[in-house]
Parts: structure tokens; sequence; C-alpha cells
């Protein structure tokens, strides 16, 4: 350890080939000469087709308990996948771990209410109960519209619909099952 | 060596941009410094929303403070990882920032008002505050020139709270429902014109097309976009400036260009931000204070029509839209619990979104379905009282992607304008019950500061050098060779859109500019 710390750290690096044009040298990247022209489109496949999401910002319950409430509040109809197989409680997983840490607790003790209120009322949690059971939970979106609830629970359940409901929308499933694409006009970075 | 310009003007938007087209104008050969990239560099390509990294929400680190972007468009605001500022824990400001060829003007509403005597001389009549230095009558020529370079459409109402403009003019075209609304809120005293809106040209009204074009035919317009100002420079001997450090936004390089004069319109809190971390123009203490602007309400209130949900007029006849000037306040003997005044943009015949009705699933669907075009909805815009502990101040522990100190930014309303919103709730509720409506909403709570993008006040003008930083030619009380043109020398912001006010001041300081080095007066 201490021979490697007073090894100077410039010649620790090896020596960079001098680039010497067109001329492949060994399996290395190209450092110099002309492209290679295209060659014909490959076929690929997308991250979202090969692998199942890997939450990590829910607890395991947590994501249960917004996953039901997913279930509830967009469920499926007809051709239309609802927020389940639309993968919304995933995508929302994802969003919530780059998100400020006051959105991070509104989710956070949102979806432990749930489960606190299904314990309490119903003795399981909330991903285990009945349509009219989860149904009862929800009661404070009957409220009347306010902008800034007083209550964080409905705060809560209110916010969660809103982008559940979103992120259902934009899904890929969504897109792919009805053939309807959700497009936006993207401008590039300046 | 590079040359030495006559006038270095830092922005290239409503301020930076009238600036260089005067001066141009006169004969001044005109470098201009623009921290964004040409606005042509705007392009853009048709995206599935899944396929965008955050499915359409939006980086939530990008740019969370402005609520007015969207992950189709984030890219054109000013990322706050790049350039990061700060506010005190629980006291959010939405600074909403865009570096482009023509700044702001490149995105705007287009909303353009004067302001009236009520504003320039808002201390006569209520105490509060200073005075301007100027008057709408010393303003006006300026305004006409203003607009008529930016199209204003708009209807000649006679109005002392909203002065008339040289309009293309319109007339109204109220249908039935909202003939009666505009009626009711007359006899209550309350006025209503047609929004008054810049048309400009070929579709645009921005500095990029009005402005600037005009200025580099003159040849004496010298434009350098990704040129981000760090530091104005001062000559030791003479105490005067002399030029303007900038980083190159692409490569990081620091560069110093020469002048004569600094003219800095690189909006509100940049330009304050500029000077601060220049340690100039501050004699007074004043720069960096009374920080203020509108604030906005929108949906201060959704209210339905019945006659159009339960199909008892046709939906094609209940629409329309308009905007009530402020209407508090006019007199000095009136008895509110706020001084100064808001205005109310109004919309008929809209929708109201699913979450406005109670539940979930089916039944809230059918709801929202049957309230179609049945809305009546509003946005609050009020006067913000300027307040010397409102203030930005150089934050030298955090330092931007060029090495440039950043801004905190400590403001927050206060009394005046949480009972000002009470008051616009009140108002749009009593219309909609004598309409007939029925109020589905209601929205007192505003947005944070910042919000209307009509930020000014932090390097405020006036005739005394102890309490303003420039003087009645928006010039330095300290520095007479260096110049603040943009929405930062507003003395208070009145509740109207800023735009032609700014680009008013900045013609007419650039031409009295022009004049003093015709006189040599400088």
């Amino acid at each position: 350890m201490q021979a490697l710390a007073t090894v100077p750290v410039a010649t620790a690096l090896p020596q960079q080939p001098v680039p010497t044009g067109g001329g492949r040298q060994g399996g290395g990247p190209r450092p110099g000469g002309a492209p290679q022209a295209p060659g014909e489109p490959l076929d690929y496949a997308v991250p979202d087709d090969v692998g199942e999401p890997v939450p990590h910002f829910f607890q395991a319950a947590q994501l249960a308990a917004l996953t039901r409430l997913g279930d509830l509040l967009v469920p499926a109809a007809d051709d239309e996948p609802g927020a389940v197989v639309a993968r919304a409680p995933e995508f929302l997983d994802f969003l919530l771990s780059r998100s400020p840490v006051e959105r991070q607790t509104l989710y956070r003790t949102g979806t432990d209410a749930l489960n606190a209120q299904a314990a309490r009322q119903f003795g399981k949690a909330f991903g285990e109960t009945s349509a009219a059971e989860a149904d009862a939970i929800v009661e404070p979106l009957r409220n009347a519209w306010s902008y800034a609830p007083t209550d964080p629970f409905e705060a809560f359940l209110r916010t969660a619909y809103r982008d559940l409901r979103q992120a259902t929308a934009s899904s890929r499933a969504r897109a792919v099952a009805t053939g309807n694409v959700q497009t936006v006009r993207w401008l590039r970075p300046l | 060596m590079a040359e030495i310009y006559d006038v270095i003007v830092v922005g290239s938007g409503a301020a930076g941009g009238m600036a260089a087209h005067a001066l141009t104008a006169r004969g001044a050969r005109v470098l201009v410094l623009e921290a964004g990239a040409p606005n042509t560099d705007r392009t853009f390509e048709q995206k599935a929303t899944y396929d965008l990294p955050f499915q359409g929400f939006g980086d939530p680190t990008k740019v969370p403070h402005v609520f007015q972007a969207s992950e189709a468009n984030e890219n054109q605001w000013v990322s706050e990882r790049q350039v990061p500022y700060s506010y005190p824990a629980g006291v959010p400001y939405n600074w909403v920032r865009v570096r482009m060829t023509g700044g702001r003007t490149n995105y705007w509403a287009r909303m353009s008002f004067r302001l009236s005597d009520l504003e320039f001389k808002g201390k006569d009549f209520d105490g509060f505050g200073e005075n301007w230095p100027l008057d709408h009558a010393e303003l006006a020529p300026f305004y006409e020139r203003a607009e008529t370079i930016f199209q204003v459409a708009g209807k000649s109402e006679g109005l002392s709270q909203l002065p008339d403009g040289k309009f293309v003019e319109r007339d109204t075209n109220y249908g039935p429902v909202a003939q009666r609304l505009v009626d009711i809120a007359k006899a209550r005293g309350i006025p209503n014109t047609l929004t008054r809106s810049a048309l400009g040209r070929g579709g645009q009204a921005s500095s990029a097309n009005l402005l600037l074009p005009d200025a580099l035919k003159t040849g004496r317009l010298t434009l350098v976009p990704n040129a981000v100002a760090r530091e104005i420079s001062v000559d030791r001997q003479t105490g005067r400036v002399n030029g303007v450090h900038f980083v190159d936004r692409l490569s990081g390089r620091e560069r110093h260009a020469r002048g004569r004069f600094v003219v800095v319109g690189a909006g509100c809190l940049e330009s304050t931000r500029l000077l601060l971390n220049s340690n100039i123009a501050n004699s007074s203490d004043a720069l960096g204070r009374y920080l203020h602007d509108q604030f906005y309400i929108t949906n201060t209130i959704w209210a339905i029509n019945p006659d159009v949900r339960d199909g008892k007029i046709a939906r094609n006849t209940a629409g329309g839209n308009g905007y009530m000037p402020r209407f508090r306040n006019l007199q000095k003997n009136e008895k509110h619990d706020f001084i100064r005044g808001y205005a109310l943009q109004w919309s008929l015949g809209g929708s109201p979104g699913l979450d406005y009705f109670p539940g979930y699933g089916e039944s809230q669907r059918a709801a929202m379905e049957r309230h179609q075009g049945a809305g009546f909805t509003a946005t609050a815009m009020g006067d913000v009282l300027p307040r010397a502990d409102n203030r930005v101040t150089i934050n030298r522990d955090v330092v931007d992607d060029f090495g440039i100190p950043t801004l905190h930014i400590a403001c927050r309303y206060t009394d005046n304008e949480f009972n000002m919103a009470a008051d616009a709730v009140r108002v749009l509720e009593e219309l909609s019950h004598e309409m007939g409506f029925e109020v589905l909403t209601r929205r007192p709570e505003m947005y944070p500061p910042g919000y209307s993008i009509h930020e000014v006040g932090t390097c405020r003008m006036g005739d005394d050098p102890k309490t303003s930083v420039l003087n009645r030619w928006n010039q330095s009380h300290d520095i007479p060779n260096l110049l603040v043109v943009d929405g930062s020398s507003f003395v208070s912001a009145g509740y109207q859109n800023p735009t032609m006010t700014i680009l008013a001041l900045s013609l007419r300081a650039s031409e009295h500019l022009a004049d003093l080095v015709d006189k040599r007066d400088l």
C-alpha cells in the first residue's frame, strides 16, 4: 500500500499510442480516420421489454399499497391497460427516487397511512383489501376539491391519483394496447 | 487587440435588445453579450411520451421551480443544476430563466400594458414606498414607439388606471353570457377590456425578430451568443467601468471585452447578480433590495354555468374572455384591508378538469363530461409591495458551472398581498352568484414569488442617490457610464405585465445616453 501510494500518478498511466490515421490498431478504438459507413439498420428491443422494473424507493409494503391504489383508481377498461399493467406504480417509484424530499415524504407517509388504516379497519394490509374496503379508505377523495388540503392523507390521495393517471396514460403499455401513442414536440438541448 | 466598443450591452431580451436597437440607430458601435445560444438553435423532434426519461413528468432536479416547464421543453430553461440559486428553508422562490438570443421574449405571453400614474406616483396616492422619478406623460412617447414596433393590439378605453396605447385597434365581441358578466361587473364599478397583446411580425414578437435584425442591419452591432457575463471591470483611476469579463459557455474560457459604456439588461435578477458580483454601484445599499413582482393565482375560481350543463343554452354562445384592470383603491377614500389592487383575466366556456369533481372512476368522469364548456374561471394578478427586506444577496459558497457565485433570494409575500388575494376570491364569488353560476372551487393561495416571471425592483431608479441605485435615466448614481435598463430599475410593479415598460425605459435611457455622447457630456 505504502509503495503504491508513492508511485507518481503520471507513470502509472499507460502511454497513449500516437494516432496514425486510418490504420486499425489491434482491437482498440479508432482514434482517427474516416468513420465507418452505416450498416443495415438492426432490429433493437427496448429495456422495458426485456427486464422487470426494480424498485428502489418504496419498501415492499408501500409499493404493494400503491399498486392496490392504482388498481382501484385507474383500473383496466376494455382493451386499455390500467395502472398495474402499465407499471405506473413502478414508474412512480423511479420518479420519486429522484424527487425532492417533500414529495418523497408525502408518498412514504401516504402509503404507510393506507396500510395503517386497512390494518385498523379490516385487519389486513391495504394491498389485500377488497374493492369495497379500499373504497371506504379513499373516502377523502369525495371531499370538495381544494388546492391545499389541510389533511395530509387527502393531499397524498389526490397527488397519487393524478400521478397514477398520468403515468398510465403516458405508458408504453397503454400505447401498444390502444395503438394511440401520446407524443410531444421535444426541444433539444441548446 | 480587440476593438474597444462604444457600448457593451449585457443581455439580448426586451431590455438589451431595445438598447442595441436604439444605440446602433444613433451611430454607436455596440457589442451584445448574450449568455444563451442563437435562438435559431431551437430544434425539436416528435417523441413518444413514453420514450422520455421521465415519461413526460420531467426531471425533478432540472427546473423544479419552473412550473411553466414540461419535459418536452425543459431544455429551454436555465437548469437549476447548472446555475443554482438558494432561498431560506421553507420560503421558496421560483426563479424562471431563459438563456437564449432574445431572452424571455422568445416565450412571453405578449401581454402589453402601460403603467399609470397610480403606479408612477403611488407614494403620493397612498404613502407607501417611493414615487418613480418620472411619470406616464414622460414615458408615453417611448411606450408609443415600443407599441408600434411590437404591434400591440387592444381597445382604447380611456381608463385612468390603464392608459391606452398606440394600438392595432380591436373591438370587443362578447357573446350574450359574456356581455351579461361585463354588465354586472360594470354595475359594481369593475371595468372590462380586451387583453392587450403584441402581434409582432410573422407570428413572432421577440427581440430576436423585432429588435436585433434592424440593429444588425446598421452594421454597427456585434452580437455574441454563448457569452456569460461574469463581472464588470472598473478603471481604478477613473472609477468608471471599462469592460466586461465573460465566460464562453461552450468552452469555459474567459475573455475580457472593452467598452466606453456598459448597459446591463440581463433580466432583473441576473443584472443584479452581475453588479453584486462586480462589487459596484451600491453606495445606497439598495442594490438587491425591494425585490417584488405580481402575485399570480390561476383558477382563482372555477364556477359552473348551469344553463350550459343542463343544455338550456348552446355551448357556442356561452364563451368569451376579457380583462378586468385594477378597480380597487382608485379613490383615496376607499376602505379595504390592503392598498393598491389587482387585475382579473377571465374566461367563460372552459372545461374544469377531472380533479375538480369528487370521487373517482366512472361517476367522476361522467361529471366532468357533463360540465364540458360550462366553466367560468379567472387568473388574479396582484400588485406586490416593494419591501427593503425582500432581497437578493450573493452566496459565495456556491458557484455555478461557470465559476460565478450564485444568488440567495429571500422574498415573501405579506398581509397586503394575502388580503388582496382574498378580495379577488370574494369578488369572483359575488360575480358568479349574481350570474347564477355554481361555485365549484375557490383558491386564495398564490404561487411562490417569482412565478409570474415579472420580478422587478432590485436596482431601482430614484432622484436620491442615498435610496436608489439608478438616476432617472437608468444611469448608476455612482458610475455615470454604467446603465441598467431592465425590470430591476422599476420602483413599483403595479398589477400590469412589465414588458412594455421595460422596452420604453430601455429606449428612453439608450437615447438619452446617445444624446450625452453627442454632446460629449460624459
